[in-house]
């Protein structure tokens, strides 16, 4: 049962704040039984798919389409401010509203009509870039194919053993912590990142660093120098050639001078006949890796793996 | 209460409704009776131009034609030349495969969709003074007859998704109407998101006058509804798997096994009975003398429909100081909430057990959130608020 809080006598202007407080804490109740109890998640997706049958024309639709749609709530100006009805203020604000009606009135009218127009071209924007997604062939394979597998034990070991000095490792999509736990006994410290948060609940639960977050977005707030090695693994098989070159540019200046970069990657010729249909372009061979990370100016050596879908690890420095 | 005096006394507004009286069912059909009595009563010149139907479905003209005072309104009605056709749901089906559909086609469907009286439309033609008032937009007497109109016109289209919303003859509506008023903010967004001509003319949130019309004694009702002492949590309206009650007696069956609180009491006419749960009483229809007593006594009001146009229930649980917990997806609903702080919406199962266990173990905070709820109800959806804004948008047309 919820203690009581002495904030809900607090006075109306206080309550409001209040009650955004109560709405956090539910959402976060919320967010953590969802975590726990993976049967939540499938009751509330056969919950979505009913709205979705029951739904009237054009309730439902992406996030962004939400998104669009508070926007434009936000962005509108109402002029008329909600009164009440007490004698003699009511007078007043009758003058008042008589003198400045017209004035913001039309000030209002010009700011909506702006609005209207920005979310109307927004939208349309939407639209065109959701179309040019869809004919390019880059719009989201969610829902289509399962998330890629967790090294196995044997290449979390390969990865261990090629760090040689304690160091401070960071491994980004770690699942559920095999390679991070692998880790431990060589590193200094060490931690994983993974944008599911119900893959790495096993690891959290053994005691392991992981935390939630998508990989690119850790990378991209990393200090430069922080870290000494970096693994890669998981969310690199649903990355195009070109977007793997711009990781490796990145990943040259967020690692410290003589750091190393430790990928493991799928062997595309080696993915099962639905996984090298569904991901074709997407992905490339740990020779490809080590070519690519050559030509970078870096410095890379595969080191072969007896694994059913990883050939070799790659290990990587930068001069 | 006595009524305050409009500032505008003595304008004349005329409503033009697909039908209209005491015992006509429809959102947009009481609404036009609630502000018309109101009007009159507040010494504006009201009539009303309506068909002779009371039914939608069939359009029969059950009323008799001519002119008569209705609680104060000046009320005139007009038979219509045809029932509604047999095949008109194939008609619209025919019509809504078609992408985009022609607009010859649109304006056969809404002269099909009725009510088709012509009698009804040279009436609104033959205003001459005031302002013409248009309510709700999917019908051939506000389409044809927003055309017909020779003085200022405003729209309560009362716009909701739905596949008509996409006709072509809605543009050229919308365009004509000299001023536009709406239910709820998100109505208003979705006709700004809908009409590009709608962000520039002379608009309102108006929404409904509310008002506690009975006896609000929570003893009593318990008493007379045989409910005991226990505290429980209402459902109040239609007992329908459509306004998803099925939903919440579910949701609730499964809240209730988990932690063990609450009971669920579904209040109004059953269409379709939920399965049978050990902690949900169903009482069927409740008379209307103890509903405020009923909504007063409950911890708390759950409204589970997704899809309301603005949800005067809602509103008649904050006059009692009764918090709400409501279908996050309707965004009526919603809006509700978000102003009032007088509620908590939910989507999913694990946020809807978040909301109603706090709420059902904290009296204060329902306590303080009731009273919150009844401030809103009584600042924006008292009749003077409503009317504030009714003057205001008048006051704009040209």
């Amino acid at each position: 049962m919820a203690e009581q809080s002495p904030e809900v006598s607090a006075p109306a202007e206080h309550f409001e704040l209040y009650i955004r407080k109560v709405r956090a804490e539910i959402e976060a109740e919320a967010k953590l039984r969802r975590m726990q109890d993976p049967e939540i998640e499938q009751q509330e997706a056969v919950i979505d798919r009913a709205w979705a049958a029951v739904a009237p024309p054009g309730a439902t639709g992406p996030v962004e389409s939400m998104l669009l749609g508070r926007v434009e709530q936000i962005a509108m100006v109402d002029v008329m401010v909600p009164v009440g009805h007490r004698p003699g203020v009511r007078e007043v604000k009758r003058l008042i509203r008589k003198i400045s009606y017209w004035y913001f009135a039309y000030i209002a009218s010009q700011v909506n009509t702006f609005h209207n127009a920005l979310g109307r071209y927004l939208r349309s924007l939407h639209a065109r870039v959701e179309a040019l997604e869809v004919a390019a062939g880059t719009a989201s394979l969610d829902g289509l194919i399962d998330a890629v597998d967790e090294p196995s034990e044997t290449v979390a070991a390969a990865l261990a053993n090629c760090v040689t000095t304690p160091v401070r490792a960071v491994v980004l999509s770690c699942g559920s912590g095999r390679t991070v736990e692998a880790l431990q006994n060589v590193c200094s410290s060490v931690y994983g990142i993974e944008p599911d948060a119900g893959r790495l609940l096993p690891g959290v639960s053994r005691g392991l660093d992981l935390r939630v977050d998508d990989p690119l977005t850790h990378l991209d707030v990393l200090v430069p120098g922080t870290i000494d090695a970096v693994v890669l693994q998981g969310f690199i098989e649903d990355m195009k050639p070109d977007a793997i070159a711009r990781l490796v540019e990145m990943l040259k200046e967020r690692l410290a001078i003589g750091g190393a970069l430790l990928v493991a990657a799928c062997d595309p010729d080696r993915r099962d006949v639905v996984d090298r249909d569904i991901r074709l372009g997407y992905g490339i061979a740990p020779q490809t890796w080590a070519h690519l990370i050559d030509r970078l100016g870096g410095n890379a050596t595969l080191l072969p793996v007896d694994d059913e879908r990883i050939s070799a690890v790659v290990v990587a420095r930068f001069s | 209460m006595p009524s305050e005096k409009a500032a505008l006394q003595g304008q004349t507004v005329t409503f033009v409704s697909t039908r209209y009286g005491s015992s006509v069912l429809g959102g947009a059909e009481q609404a036009v009776r609630s502000y018309a009595t109101r009007l009159a009563a507040d010494g504006w010149n009201v009539r009303v131009l309506a068909s002779c139907a009371s039914s939608y479905v069939t359009w029969a003209n059950d009323f008799d034609p001519g002119t008569t005072i209705e609680e104060g309104v000046q009320v005139s009605r007009f038979p219509t030349v045809r029932t509604r056709a047999s095949n008109f749901d194939a008609l619209s089906g025919r019509l809504f495969a078609t992408s985009p559909p022609s607009l010859d086609d649109a304006y056969a469907w809404i002269d099909a969709q009725g009510p088709d009286s012509p009698e009804l439309l040279e009436a609104v033609a033959a205003v001459d003074e005031g302002v013409l008032y248009f309510i709700p937009y999917l019908y051939q007497s506000t389409v044809r007859g927003l055309q017909r109109a020779g003085v200022p016109a405003v729209l309560q289209g009362a716009f909701h998704h739905e596949l008509p919303l996409t006709l072509p003859i809605f543009d050229p509506m919308v365009e004509r109407a000299d001023g536009l008023s709406f239910g709820t903010r998100a109505e208003q967004q979705l006709a700004h998101q809908r009409f590009a001509s709608a962000s520039g003319k002379p608009q309102v949130v108006l929404g409904l006058p509310i008002e506690q019309d009975g006896p609000s004694d929570p003893v009593l009702a318990r008493h007379e509804l045989g409910l005991g002492d226990e505290p429980f949590v209402l459902c109040l309206g239609r007992i329908d798997a459509g306004k998803g009650v099925h939903d919440l007696v579910d949701r609730f069956s499964r809240f209730r096994e988990r932690y063990g609180i609450g009971r669920l009491v579904l209040a109004g006419p059953v269409v379709d009975a939920p399965a049978h749960h050990p902690h949900v009483t169903v009482l069927g229809p409740v008379p209307s003398e103890v509903k405020f007593g009923l909504l007063a006594a409950a911890d708390l009001l759950i409204n589970p429909s997704p899809n309301e146009s603005f949800s005067m229930v809602v509103l008649e649980a904050f006059l009692v100081d009764t918090p709400v917990l409501v279908n996050g997806r309707c965004l009526p609903l919603r809006e509700h909430c978000e102003n009032s702080n007088g509620g908590f919406f939910y989507e999913g199962v694990a946020d809807f057990d978040a909301a109603l266990r706090r709420l059902l173990s904290d009296a204060e905070l329902r306590q303080r959130m009731g009273q919150a709820g009844r401030r809103y109800a009584e600042t924006v959806f008292s009749w003077p608020a409503v009317r504030t804004r009714f003057e205001a948008l008048f006051s704009r047309l040209p």
